[in-house]
């Protein structure tokens, strides 16, 4: 059957091979069909197997080993070799042979030997198992041929053919190598006619590799399609590399070094049979041997599990891909294979049934073996691995091994998993496109919402009692002296406060200086209140709040007084809610000091006027309407005082009580335009005096009283005592006493440097 | 994004208002009084929702948490719905009633509005720590020297003429700088109230 | 009232609205850009805001209790401006600013502000409505309200920019006793002295319509700032004018 050879690579693969099984380049398929009985040359080998090995195979110089066996795998490779070997022969006859081809037909001696040995050398486990075909990745004819074919001399063919395979995957190292024999190999003569090995001219060395063998293994059963038959095992890449490791110092085994990377095969001449034999000797006495190389397995049942059909897929022999991890964990294999155990090798591929007659007792050479410990034991790894130059390990080994990143240094050279799509399809040693499992050119979508996971809630819980451990409010807060001492200050004044005031009675009492002019304003006010007329009621509008009402009370006390003893009457209203109940009080309270002045007939209370200037203009312009009813919800216009009012200038005085310059201004600018020759009049608070002033002084305003001087000045006029006089000399001894505080304070505050407590 | 016709509404009402106050047409006084009467009625109803609000978003809300001030609140909230009820149910005219006022909320106020006295003198002893500048100094003399002149211990001044004239004058000085600094507080009010009247400021959403 | 006010003042009216508009206007402002005076309260507000939002803490607004349909208005809306623009400068802080009031119309107001801001930051279901309440109805009510409000909320910064009359003392001790921030500004004289007394930094006159421009709020402010300086100059040569009038005789 004749080779497909890739068209990138230009190697040899078999011809139901769609891809190359070392650059993965697409195939194109071969002229020549496949077997009928499937493409797997295996089969073929599977059925030539059925005649055992002879126990007597087993090297007995080997100590402490078991009679080694030719394994299944391996006879039946050797067997189809042989058949091809024999097809290729005929066929050169008749055709040019190409280089390959004439490159296969070049055995070393060495190579022959195997197959010699081989030929006569079967397993039991081999004859249990004849449905197992073979395909040899190089064979050259059907299996139904194949299967015709004698079976020493189909053994012999592929024996040949699959030794021709290895020559040619090094096609430009023409080196012979000699072959290495040692007493006691294993006669393959004896079982079956020999055929005689042709040297390939691509096999330089003689040294026969575990490694190169597993993975000759491989690569010789990759293309083809996965049946398996009993007596194939799991290869594991770990293994191999174990195997490797554990041969220390295989005497003429060739050396990785003389591998260029560039070449990346493996040859026949590379084989180290020596080593291979070693390993498999261990192998039958340890079934752990290789154990410390075996990757991380969910389970240990597979160390002792038998070859079954479900283990040849691990190697690959549907002809799949295979990715080439560099992680030593991956799996070799692809796990594209349906029900591949990719992830996990057989510990122990090697059982010794398995191991081919030629093999357990073939010696090459002076095989140099660890004297201390037998090899299936304590069989140190590293050693092995720091001897093998694993630079120059081929590809398609280094894709069945599991490569250390550092270590072997050929990381880099691995080959990595080929892209199936997109640009680099087909080509290995290129980075794979990672699969992020998603569509990447959406955006995702995150929402508007803070997404909080329980452990971040429960982390953010953990923080926040931690920062209230660590923090305490008091801790950025006033110091404690800072804040008593503005206690303590507060508390000083105080007290110094209400002790003047209170000896301002009797020990300030001769002190008391009292006014000698009268202010200006306040005699205007005295005498618009004394020419008012008596039939027109008087309009009083309360416009102050609770807390100054003392003041006013003071304040107004007098002209209130005054307007009684002239037996006016008086329509009350209010700009704030509880300003009429102030008026009705300050009311009474100056109808006390009258007589026969009875509010009840004298006063109509209209009660709240609300929105503030916008009422005061609405009340400017129909106080009807805006003060229809009384507080008591009596209708206002109807009685007896304000039946003759109809504006505001019906009225015979306008008397504003206020504690803010704002809200006196909105009644001079709301009402006095319409008020006409009715004087309007004002009692304020002392702060309110200076803002109102300008207003008397342009005749907007007829007089106002102000703050205590005001009314202490009102009192003189009328000629009569009341409370502001006995309260002068307590006012004047704690305004006395404010100033010198302050000015005693600020003076030190002058002095003393500047304060760390302002802030900004 | 502010709707487009509350600021119509919003401009065309106060636009119409002023118009009303410019231009006393009868039509425009026609519209303007009744608005008038609207804005104050709402400022009534909108006083009693911040008062609603106070109670139930602030008070009540308070009883649910944890703390110290959960008392207060509920002093606050009991108190409010026993004066409501009262006044209710004996109105607002009821002399009982006024005694709220006059005997609970004017000693209460009256006191805070003494305390303010102890809180302005111990401001003005640390007012020379905050304020390091001339501007500073010279208010602290403007405060002694008014507390002086009001105190009225300055009264034998009116036989002394330049006396007497030296604090006519100081008493023109606070209405002279409180004129200049109420012409700009005008002027910022005209420019304020034209930025609301036409829509270039808008303190509403909508 | 005299027969020509009305006019003055709707010519008044349009001459400013024309100039904020003119101001506004993207042109004028790349060819003409506002150079306005240093400001060190906005710089120090700025300041207090940063740290804010770094420390996690909280900003208090308080408006006063001046209501809206008072002619003290101006500077309720110069302070709900003002929260506007705190709150966009301290949507990453871990803590919303919150405000305080006297009146139901600010409270309202200000409530709306903050819930504006909360739905541009995408956070309107984080926002607590509570943060913007009112206080007290009487000035002092409101005060010591204003006062418990920010000893619960863990401020840091104090602004208060409205209409506020002698219980803004009240309001600035317990901001001192917090020991935050105080920045302070309004319309009220007696407020603009105590503030002088109290505050870390006062706004004087104007300069609390003046803040919302400095904070960078819109362009609209900063027009209105200009606009102001221009009839501030046309206020004092009106005032010179009249003097020179007067002391020549002429009137």
């Amino acid at each position: 059957m004749a080779d497909n050879i890739c068209p990138i690579c230009e190697r040899p693969n078999d011809p139901s091979a769609e891809r190359c099984w070392y650059c993965q380049a697409e195939l194109t398929p071969t002229e020549q069909p496949t077997p009928v009985n499937g493409t797997d040359w295996l089969n073929g080998l599977r059925e030539e197997s059925g005649q055992t090995l002879e126990p007597e195979s087993l090297d007995p110089t080997i100590e402490g080993e078991s009679p080694e066996e030719v394994p299944d795998w391996l006879a039946r490779i050797r067997t189809r070799e042989q058949m091809e070997r024999d097809a290729q022969a005929n066929d050169q006859a008749a055709q040019p042979e190409e280089p390959v081809a004439e490159k296969k037909e070049e055995l070393p001696d060495w190579l022959k030997e195997i197959k010699a040995g081989y030929s006569g050398k079967k397993s039991d486990s081999e004859q249990e198992e004849p449905t197992l075909e073979s395909v040899s990745p190089f064979a050259s004819t059907p299996v139904d041929d194949q299967k015709s074919v004698p079976a020493s001399q189909d053994r012999g063919d592929d024996t040949d053919e699959w030794l021709s395979r290895l020559a040619a995957w090094k096609p430009t190292d023409a080196e012979d190598q000699p072959i290495i024999s040692e007493p006691g190999a294993v006669d393959s003569n004896d079982a079956e006619p020999e055929t005689t090995l042709t040297p390939m001219e691509t096999a330089p060395k003689p040294q026969f590799d575990m490694d190169s063998l597993a993975a000759l293994n491989q690569a010789e059963f990759r293309p083809f399609e996965a049946k398996r038959g009993s007596g194939w095992q799991k290869l594991n890449a770990d293994e191999l590399e174990a195997e490797q490791q554990d041969d220390p110092q295989p005497e003429k085994q060739l050396s990785f070094e003389d591998l260029s990377a560039a070449e990346e095969e493996l040859t026949l001449a590379n084989f180290d049979i020596n080593a291979l034999r070693e390993t498999i000797a261990v192998q039958q006495t340890d079934p752990d041997f290789f154990s410390e190389k075996t990757p991380p397995q969910d389970d240990g049942d597979l160390e002792d599990e038998d070859l079954t059909d479900d283990d040849l897929q691990d190697l690959n022999l549907s002809g799949t891909d295979i990715r080439a991890t560099s992680s030593p964990e991956e799996p070799v294999f692809s796990d594209e294979q349906p029900k591949l155990h990719v992830d996990r090798f057989d510990p122990s591929p090697f059982v010794p049934d398995d191991l081919p007659d030629w093999l357990a007792t073939a010696k090459l050479g002076n095989h140099e073996k660890p004297t201390s410990e037998p090899a299936s034991e304590d069989l140190d790894g590293s050693e092995l691995a720091n001897e093998i130059d694993k630079a120059n390990m081929p590809e398609w080994l280094q894709a069945a091994r599991a490569p250390t990143p550092d270590t072997d240094g050929l990381s880099g050279n691995l080959p990595s998993e080929s892209n199936e799509a997109g640009l680099l399809a087909g080509i290995s040693g290129t980075l794979q496109t990672p699969n992020f499992g998603v569509d990447i050119r959406k955006p995702v979508g995150y929402g508007s919402t803070l997404k909080v996971s329980e452990r971040q809630k429960h982390s953010a819980n953990l923080f926040a009692n931690l920062v209230d451990e660590t923090f305490d409010e008091n801790d950025v807060k006033i110091p404690q002296i800072t804040k008593n001492r503005h206690i303590i200050w507060r508390l000083v004044l105080a007290v110094s406060m209400i002790l003047v005031i209170l000896l301002s009675a009797t020990l300030f009492a001769p002190f008391i200086i009292q006014p000698a002019l009268f202010p200006p304003e306040v005699v205007s006010a005295y005498d618009q209140v004394d020419t008012i007329s008596a039939e027109k009621p008087v309009l009083l509008s309360g416009d102050f709040e609770a807390a100054v009402a003392g003041e006013l009370s003071w304040s107004s006390q007098s002209l209130l007084e005054h307007l009684m003893r002239r037996n006016l009457n008086f329509v009350i209203l209010s700009s704030n809610p509880s300003g009429s109940t102030l008026m009705n009080q300050l009311i009474e309270k100056a109808a006390i000091n009258v007589e026969g002045y009875d509010p009840s007939s004298h006063v109509v209370t209209l009660g709240y006027l609300p929105g503030g200037a916008t009422g005061v203009q609405l009340l400017a312009g129909n106080p009807r309407a805006a003060m229809p009813y009384t507080h008591n919800l009596d209708v206002a216009w109807n009685s007896d005082i304000l039946n003759s009012v109809n504006s505001l200038s019906d009225f015979s005085a306008v008397i504003v009580l206020s504690d803010q310059s704002e809200s006196s201004r909105n009644w001079v600018e709301q009402i006095q335009p319409g008020l006409g020759a009715t004087p309007l009049l004002f009692v304020v608070s002392a702060q309110a005096a200076p803002l109102l002033q300008p207003y008397y002084q342009s005749g907007q305003v007829s007089g106002y009283v102000a703050g205590f001087y005001g009314s202490l000045a009102y009192e003189q006029m009328l000629q009569q005592t009341s409370g502001s006089l006995s309260h002068l000399g307590a006012f004047q001894s704690v305004m006395l006493l404010v100033v010198v505080i302050i000015l005693v304070g600020g003076l030190v505050t002058l002095i003393r440097p500047a304060s760390t407590e302002r802030k900004g | 994004m502010k709707s487009p016709l509350s600021v119509l509404v919003a401009v065309l009402s106060g636009l119409l208002v002023l118009a009303g106050y410019f231009f006393p047409f009868p039509a425009l006084i026609a519209i303007r009084t009744p608005m008038l009467d609207w804005a104050v009625t709402l400022a009534g109803i909108a006083g009693l929702v911040a008062i609603i609000n106070l109670i139930v978003g602030v008070h009540l809300k308070r009883l649910r948490e944890a703390g110290s001030k959960r008392f207060f609140s509920v002093v606050v909230i009991i108190t409010f719905l026993i004066v409501a009820a009262f006044g209710f149910y004996l109105g607002p005219a009821d002399p009982n009633f006024q005694k709220v006022v006059t005997a609970i909320q004017t000693p209460i106020e009256t006191s805070l509005m003494a305390l303010l006295a102890i809180t302005l003198t111990y401001s003005s002893l640390k007012m020379l720590q905050r304020q390091r500048n001339w501007m500073g100094l010279v208010f602290f003399l403007s405060v002694i020297l008014f507390l002086v002149i009001n105190s009225g211990v300055l009264a034998f001044s009116a036989e002394i003429p330049l006396l007497q004239d030296l604090l006519s004058g100081f008493h023109h000085i606070p209405a002279a700088g409180a004129r200049g600094i109420l012409l700009g507080i005008a002027l910022g009010s005209l420019a304020t109230g034209v930025r609301i009247l036409i829509g270039s400021d808008k303190p509403y959403s909508g | 009232m005299s027969q020509y006010e009305p006019l003055i003042g709707a010519v008044v009216f349009l001459f400013t609205s024309g100039l904020v508009i003119f101001f506004s206007s993207k042109k004028i402002r790349t060819k003409f850009p506002p150079v306005f005076r240093k400001l060190s309260a906005a710089i120090k507000l700025r300041r207090a805001i940063g740290l804010a939002v770094e420390d996690g803490t909280r900003i208090h607004v308080s408006l006063g209790n001046g209501s809206l349909v008072d002619p003290a208005n101006a500077s309720a809306l110069a302070g709900l401006s003002t929260l506007n623009r705190i709150a966009q400068l301290a949507s990453t802080s871990d803590l919303p600013p919150m405000c305080t009031s006297g009146s139901g119309d600010l409270q309202i107001l200000s409530q709306d502000v903050l819930r504006g801001n909360a739905s541009n930051n995408h956070s309107l279901g984080q926002l607590d409505p509570g943060l913007a309440r009112m206080t007290g109805v009487t000035p002092f009510a409101y005060a010591l309200g204003a006062v418990e409000s920010m000893q619960d909320s863990g401020t840091s910064a104090n602004v208060l920019i409205g209409d506020f009359g002698a219980e803004a003392a009240l309001l600035l001790d317990g901001a001192e006793n917090q020991g935050s921030y105080k920045l302070a500004g309004s319309n009220s004289i007696i407020a603009q002295s105590i503030f002088f007394a109290q505050a870390d930094d006062t706004l004087i006159g104007e300069e609390i319509y003046a803040l919302p421009a400095y904070l960078g709020s819109q362009a609209a402010h900063q027009a209105s700032l200009r606009v102001q300086d221009i009839l501030r100059f046309i206020v004092i040569l009106v005032l010179l004018g009249a003097v020179f009038t007067r002391l020549a005789g002429w009137a």
